[in-house]
């Protein structure tokens, strides 16, 4: 898996709030992540980071594609995996999800 | 207004949950109902302003205004319940699920008395449409999941 380039990732490290979540997606085909807070979003939500990042549109063409969210805890980060996105009760695979949260944490660590 | 109504879907329920922390979900929850009710009064004073308000277009435009407090309570109703008392929380579900069913026909009437079209309404096989409708069904069966362990748990206790 791939983080984002460093200066999204140190834009969103300074947008993020504990009321202005992460709204993250991962392209399984590429491996890459993105991430986006939910207030820089036209609806706040996955499907608006698919349609900005991907341009896609289709449920059909989105089988690829799984969400999640994160939060602020105190100083600490709260990755949720829930999203519209996800196939199983809006979960993703949790290999993925471990995966993720494991790379993602390591690339904002290296900007806090 | 219609987006972040149902984009509140991806964050709003984690938030009542308590799946993303927050010092107070409620304030979250007041926050988006402040944006679909002043886009749902500049709205009115726009169309009042230009002179052409119809008796179809208040009565829809109040509707609308009645969905958002209704959206509104339903959350709250989520927060105030839903990380103890689960069966209280699917009540608040129910009404939840109900409202956002009732907001595209709401609107598309809203979108008529204007003769404007709705083409901004997600449609059916877009990624936007079934995400709501994956998030609205799995808040459910979540709220459903915890009833379950409840009542096993009060059982074995």
């Amino acid at each position: 898996m791939f983080p984002p380039a460093p200066e999204h990732i140190q834009k969103f490290l300074r947008a993020v709030t504990a009321t202005n979540p992460g709204i993250g997606l991962l392209d399984t085909r590429t491996g890459r992540l993105y991430l986006c807070v939910a207030s820089a979003l036209a609806d706040g939500d996955h499907a608006s980071l698919v349609e900005q990042e991907l341009g896609i549109v289709e449920a059909d063409d989105a089988a690829h594609l799984r969400g999640f969210v994160i939060g602020l805890d105190g100083n600490s980060w709260r990755f949720v995996n829930n999203s519209g996105l996800n196939p199983m009760n809006n979960r993703m695979e949790p290999e993925l999800f471990d995966e993720l949260q494991a790379v993602l944490t390591s690339a904002m660590n290296r900007f806090r | 207004m219609v987006g972040d109504m149902f984009g509140a879907l991806a964050t709003l329920p984690l938030y009542c949950l308590g799946e993303l922390p927050a010092p107070d979900p409620n304030q979250i929850v007041l926050e988006h109902y402040e944006v679909w009710r002043s886009c749902l009064i500049v709205t009115r004073e726009i169309i009042r302003s230009d002179g052409s308000v119809t008796a179809d277009f208040r009565s829809s435009l109040d509707a609308m205004m009645t969905a958002a407090g209704d959206l509104r309570d339903a959350y709250l109703g989520l927060s105030a319940s839903g990380r103890t008392d689960p069966a209280r929380a699917l009540a608040a579900y129910d009404r939840l699920a109900e409202t956002y069913g009732h907001i595209p026909s709401l609107m598309g009437d809203v979108s008529r008395s204007l003769e404007i079209d709705h083409t901004y309404l997600a449609k059916p096989g877009s990624i936007r449409h079934s995400s709501y409708e994956r998030a609205l069904t799995s808040l459910g069966a979540e709220l459903h999941s915890r009833i379950a362990s409840q009542s096993r748990l009060l059982a074995g206790g």
